[in-house]
C-alpha cells in the first residue's frame, strides 16, 4: 500500500568503524566457516545484484533485465547502476569495447566506479522488465506502438494491427495509476513514481543493485520477495542474433533485525544463542552446550557472502568437440562458410596445393591448421566485491585480492592472483598473463578440455570490509585458427554465447557492508 | 534480541550436493548436451549416474515420434541406463551425451608448443583422468541424467561433493547453458537403495529424511508465448520451454511417476490466470502446447510470472530447468536459466536405485 511505512526496518552500524564492528571482527576470529552461504540465484532474496550489464547500441549490443515479485504485496526497490566502464585519459578516445583505440594514441584506460540510483515499485506478483540502454517508466499509455506483424505500421492498442496480431511498444511499466491500476477491488497498487534511468553511457559496462526498501522512507525492509534475470542479446544489421542469460543473486535477509540505518551487514560471525555458551563463538549448533542454537550475531542483517566461489570451465582455445565443420545440404560448410561437396572438404587438408578451407598455398597437410573452420571456446569471468561504498563512493572499501586455484582433468593443480578493484572482468586466461597462449587457463597450457577453478577473495582482516566476491561468467564459442578473442563486445569471430551462475562453497565468519547514500 | 539459524537450502544450483540432476540432456541429431561434473573435496568420491531416455517409442520401425514421421502408436517410454564414475581431488570431468566417454589413457592432451606452433592441438576430448566408461546415449535422446554420490561399494552416502553444469549445443553453434540441480545430504543416511528427499521419519524411511526436500513451487520469469524479445526488435518472437521431471523416481522397478504440475500465471497487470498439465516421467514443453493462456494475446503482456507447483494428490515433487528461444528473420538464439524455488515439500519423495549385487 502506497504511503504506508513498513516495519521490519533494516540498517547496520551508525557509524562504519564503529566500536561493534571491531568486537564483531574479533570474534570472527575465533570463529570458523560455517557450511551455508546465504546468496542465492534461485531463491528470491531482499537484495538483487546483477553483476554484468552491457550496451553498445552501434553494435546492437544490449541488456534486458528482467524482475519480479514473488509476494502478494507491492514493493518498493532502490536501485543503483555502478558505471565501470573505462575512461580514456584522452577525451576524444575510448576505451571501451575497444581500449586500442585509447592505447594506440598513447591515452591510458582509467578504471571508473560511478554510481546512479533510481527507484521502482511493483505491484504483487508483477513481473517487470526494461532495456538497459533506454530504461523505463510507468508510461506505457503514452507510448507509440508498432505491429508485430508489420514493422512499418504504428499502434496504440493490438485490434489496429489486425485479429491475431498484437501491437508492441517499448518495454515499460504498465500500471501508471492513473488508466491502469493493479488489483481494482484491492489496494489498488501501481507503478507510479516508477523511473528507471537509461544507461548513464553507450558503450556501457556495470553492474546493477536493487534493495527492497519502505516506500516513505527508502529504509531498507526485509522481505525476501525479489527475484531476476539478465538477458544479454545482440542483433547485427547482417542479421546474427545471440543471447546468453543468467539468473540475479539474491541476498536473503534476516528477518526482525536491523537499526533502519543506511550500513548494511551481510554475514557475519556466529556466536551461541542460549546454552550455557551463549554469546560465544561457534560454527556449529553442536559446539553451543546446553540447549543453545549456533547463529549470526544479532547485528547481522543479511545473509553473507559465500567464501569460495568455483567455476567449472573449459580451458581457453579448447575445440568445441560438438560443432564439426560439416558439410551441409546447401552445399556450404557449417563453420567456414566455404563450399563443399562432402564433409571430406570441410576438413582443412592439402589438395592440389592449396588448403580446402582456410584457401592458402600447401605442400602437405601440415601446411593447412586444422583449427580453421572449427569453434573453439573461451571464458570470461566477471567478478563484484560485496562491499560497496555507494555512500561516498570510496573505492578502497571494494578492492580486493583474489586467489585462482586451478585444477584440470589430470588433478593438477596451478594457481594465480589478481586484484579485484570494484568491477572486474576478465577473459580467463588474461586473468595471469596478456598472452592468452601462455596462461594456466588456456587448454594448451593445462592440457585437458575442463577445468575447476577455485576463487577466494583474500581476507584483509579489515574492520570496515570484507572481501567475498560474488560473479558470473559467460562462455564464448569464437570460429578461426587464432586464439579465440570474440566476446559480446568483438563479435567479428563470435558464433554464441551463454552464461551461468557460479557456485559457491560456504560462508565467513566475517561481515561484509553495503553503505547506501 | 532475535537469533537467525543458518538457512537450509532445498535444491540447489549454486552449491553441491549428493545428488546431481540434470533435468534436460538432448541428443537428437540437431543437438547434442555437454555434461560438465566436478568433485569440490579434496578426496575422492563415486557417483552413480542415470540416463532416463522418455523419447516416446514408435510402435513401427520406419518411424521417428521426435520427427513426427511416425505411422504407428507413439508409446511412452522411460528407459534408464547407469553407469558409475569416479573422481579424484577437485578433479573436473566432462563428456558429450552422444558421444560418451571412454576409458582410453592415451588420450591426445591438449597441447600448446610455443616453439613448433604446427604441432599445437586444442581438440582434445577425452584428455585427462578418465572417470570411469561413460556409454553415449541411444538416439534420439530427451531425457535427464541423475548422479548419486556413493561409497566405493555403491551404497548412497550424503557427502555433498559434487556439482554439475549442462550445455546444450545446437548443430549451428548456437548453445544454452544451465547449472544442475543438486540435491544436500544429511546425516544419518542409511545407505540402502531408497533415498528419502525430505519428510518425516516413517516405515519407508526409518531415519527420517536423508536428503533435502524437493522445492514447493518453482517460479518462472518468462515473455508470454509469442512475444517480441526486445533485445531484437518488436518483429521477434520468444518461445519458451520448460522442462521438468519428477523428484520421485523408481529406477529398481521402472515404473513411472506421473505428477499433475497447476501453474498460476501473473502478468504485467497484476491479472491471474491458471493452467495445469500432466508430467508422465519427464516433461518437455512450449508454454503455449500447456495453454493458450500462456500466449501473448491472452495473457495482454509481455512478461509473465508462472507459479509452477505440483497438485496436491501428486506423490512427487518437481524440480527443471527453462530454455528460451528468441527468433526473428528465422534465426534464433537460445539461453537457459535455472528456476527460481520456494519453500519445501512436506512430504518426502523417494529415489529407489537398483539393488546391488
Amino acid at each position: 500500500m502506497r504511503g504506508s511505512a513498513e516495519t521490519g526496518g533494516m540498517g547496520g552500524m551508525s557509524r562504519r568503524a564503529s566500536a561493534a564492528v571491531v568486537g564483531m571482527a574479533a570474534i570472527a576470529l575465533l570463529a570458523a566457516p560455517n557450511a551455508d552461504a546465504g546468496v542465492s540465484s534461485d531463491r528470491a532474496g531482499a537484495i538483487l545484484i546483477f553483476p554484468k550489464l552491457v550496451v553498445d547500441s552501434e553494435r546492437g549490443l544490449d541488456t534486458f533485465v528482467r524482475l519480479s515479485n514473488t509476494s502478494d504485496r507491492e514493493i518498493s526497490l532502490l536501485c543503483f547502476y555502478v558505471n565501470a566502464t573505462p575512461k580514456c585519459s584522452l577525451p576524444s578516445r575510448s576505451c571501451f569495447p575497444d581500449p586500442d583505440d585509447c592505447e594506440t594514441a598513447d591515452g591510458t584506460c582509467i578504471p571508473q566506479w560511478q554510481e546512479s540510483d533510481f527507484r521502482i515499485r511493483v505491484t504483487a506478483r508483477q513481473p517487470v522488465g526494461w532495456l538497459v540502454s533506454q530504461g523505463a517508466r510507468a508510461n506505457c499509455s503514452f507510448l507509440p506502438g508498432i505491429c508485430a506483424n508489420d514493422e512499418s505500421q504504428s499502434c496504440a492498442v493490438d485490434r489496429d494491427c489486425g485479429l491475431g496480431n498484437h501491437c508492441v511498444v517499448p518495454p515499460c511499466f504498465p500500471l501508471d495509476g492513473t488508466f491502469r491500476v493493479g488489483r481494482p477491488f484491492g489496494a489498488e497498487e501501481s507503478n507510479i513514481d516508477s523511473a528507471v534511468i537509461p544507461a548513464p553511457e553507450d558503450p556501457f559496462l556495470g553492474e546493477l543493485k536493487c534493495i527492497a526498501v519502505d516506500e516513505g522512507s527508502l529504509v531498507p525492509v526485509a522481505r525476501n520477495d525479489l527475484v531476476g534475470e539478465v538477458l544479454i542479446g545482440r542483433r547485427t544489421p547482417e542479421g546474427i542474433v545471440d543471447v546468453a542469460a543468467y539468473n540475479a543473486l539474491g541476498i536473503p535477509a534476516i528477518e526482525g533485525r536491523g537499526n533502519r540505518d543506511s550500513t548494511l551487514v551481510l554475514g557475519g560471525p556466529r556466536v551461541c544463542s542460549g546454552g550455557t555458551r551463549n554469546g560465544q563463538p561457534c560454527a556449529a549448533d553442536s559446539e553451543c552446550t546446553g540447549g543453545g542454537k549456533c547463529a549470526f550475531d544479532p547485528r547481522v542483517e543479511y545473509e553473507g557472502c559465500p567464501n569460495i566461489l568455483i567455476l567449472d570451465h573449459f580451458f581457453d582455445g579448447a575445440v568445441d568437440p560438438l560443432i564439426p565443420n560439416l558439410c551441409q545440404v546447401d552445399g556450404t560448410c557449417r563453420i567456414s562458410d566455404t563450399t563443399c561437396q562432402s564433409n571430406r572438404d570441410c576438413e582443412n587438408r592439402c589438395e592440389g596445393e592449396t588448403c580446402t578451407v582456410s584457401g592458402g598455398n600447401c605442400d602437405t597437410n601440415a601446411d593447412c591448421s586444422e583449427l580453421v573452420g572449427q569453434v573453439r571456446l573461451a571464458t570470461d569471468l566477471t567478478l563484484v566485491p560485496c562491499t560497496q561504498d555507494l555512500r561516498t563512493q570510496n573505492p578502497s572499501l571494494s578492492e580486493t585480492t583474489a586467489q585462482f586455484l586451478v585444477f584440470n582433468e589430470f588433478e593438477q593443480r596451478f594457481s594465480t592472483s589478481r586484484s579485484v578493484n570494484c568491477f572486474k572482468e576478465s577473459r580467463l586466461s588474461n586473468l595471469d598473463t596478456p598472452q592468452n597462449e601462455r596462461s594456466i587457463f588456456s587448454a594448451g597450457v593445462a592440457g585437458t578440455l575442463t577445468g575447476q577453478t577455485r576463487i577466494r577473495g583474500v581476507d584483509e582482516g579489515a574492520v570496515d570490509h570484507g572481501n567475498t566476491l560474488i560473479g558470473v561468467v559467460e562462455e564464448f564459442r569464437c570460429v578461426g585458427p587464432g586464439f579465440p578473442l570474440c566476446s559480446f563486445v568483438s563479435p567479428a569471430d563470435l558464433v554464441s554465447s551463454s552464461a551461468t551462475n557460479l557456485h559457491f562453497q560456504g560462508t565467513r565468519p566475517v561481515s561484509d557492508f553495503l553503505y547506501l547514500p | 534480541m532475535v537469533w537467525s539459524s543458518p538457512c537450509v537450502a532445498d535444491t540447489t544450483t549454486e552449491r553441491s550436493g549428493s545428488i546431481l540432476i540434470f533435468p534436460k540432456v538432448i541428443f537428437d541429431g540437431s543437438r547434442d548436451t555437454f555434461i560438465q561434473i566436478s568433485n569440490t573435496s579434496n578426496s575422492m568420491v563415486y557417483a552413480h549416474c542415470f540416463y532416463v531416455n522418455a523419447v516416446p517409442l514408435c510402435t513401427r520401425s520406419d518411424g521417428d515420434c521426435l520427427a513426427g514421421t511416425c505411422l504407428g502408436e507413439c508409446v511412452p517410454q522411460w528407459q534408464e541406463v547407469d553407469f558409475d564414475i569416479w573422481l579424484t581431488k577437485q578433479q573436473p570431468t566432462s563428456w558429450a551425451a552422444g558421444l560418451g566417454r571412454v576409458t582410453f589413457p592415451f588420450d591426445n592432451n591438449c597441447l600448446s608448443d610455443l616453439r613448433h606452433p604446427e604441432l599445437d592441438n586444442a581438440d582434445c576430448y577425452g584428455s585427462g583422468i578418465d572417470p570411469g566408461r561413460v556409454p553415449p546415449v541411444s538416439f534420439p535422446f530427451a531425457g535427464e541424467l541423475k548422479c548419486i554420490e556413493v561409497e566405493a561399494g555403491g551404497a548412497p552416502i550424503s557427502g555433498n561433493h559434487l556439482k554439475g553444469e549442462a550445455t546444450i549445443v545446437t548443430i549451428d553453434g548456437d548453445n544454452s547453458k544451465y547449472n544442475a540441480v543438486a540435491v544436500t545430504g544429511f546425516d544419518p543416511n542409511d545407505g540402502d537403495n531408497t533415498l528419502c528427499l525430505g519428510g518425516a521419519r516413517s516405515e519407508r524411511c526409518q531415519s527420517g529424511a536423508e536428503y533435502n526436500a524437493c522445492p514447493g513451487t518453482l517460479i518462472v520469469d518468462h515473455f508470454a508465448a509469442g512475444a517480441d524479445s526486445p533485445l531484437l526488435g518488436p518483429t521477434s518472437e520468444v518461445r519458451t520451454e520448460l522442462t521438468l521431471t519428477p523428484c520421485t523416481e523408481n529406477f529398481e522397478t521402472q515404473e513411472s511417476t506421473r505428477v499433475v504440475v497447476q501453474f498460476r500465471i501473473a502478468n504485467e497487470f497484476e491479472q491471474f490466470f491458471s493452467a495445469s498439465t500432466t508430467v508422465d516421467c519427464w516433461g518437455n514443453f512450449s508454454l503455449e502446447d500447456v495453454n493458450a493462456v500462456f500466449g501473448v494475446i491472452p495473457l495482454g503482456t509481455r512478461l509473465a510470472q508462472t507459479r509452477v507447483y505440483p497438485s496436491t494428490a501428486s506423490q512427487s515433487g518437481i524440480v527443471g530447468v527453462m530454455e528460451e528461444y528468441h527468433t526473428i528473420a528465422g534465426v534464433t538464439a537460445r539461453a537457459a536459466l535455472n528456476l527460481h524455488e520456494e519453500g519445501e515439500r512436506t512430504s518426502a519423495d523417494y529415489i529407489v536405485i537398483p539393488q546391488r549385487p
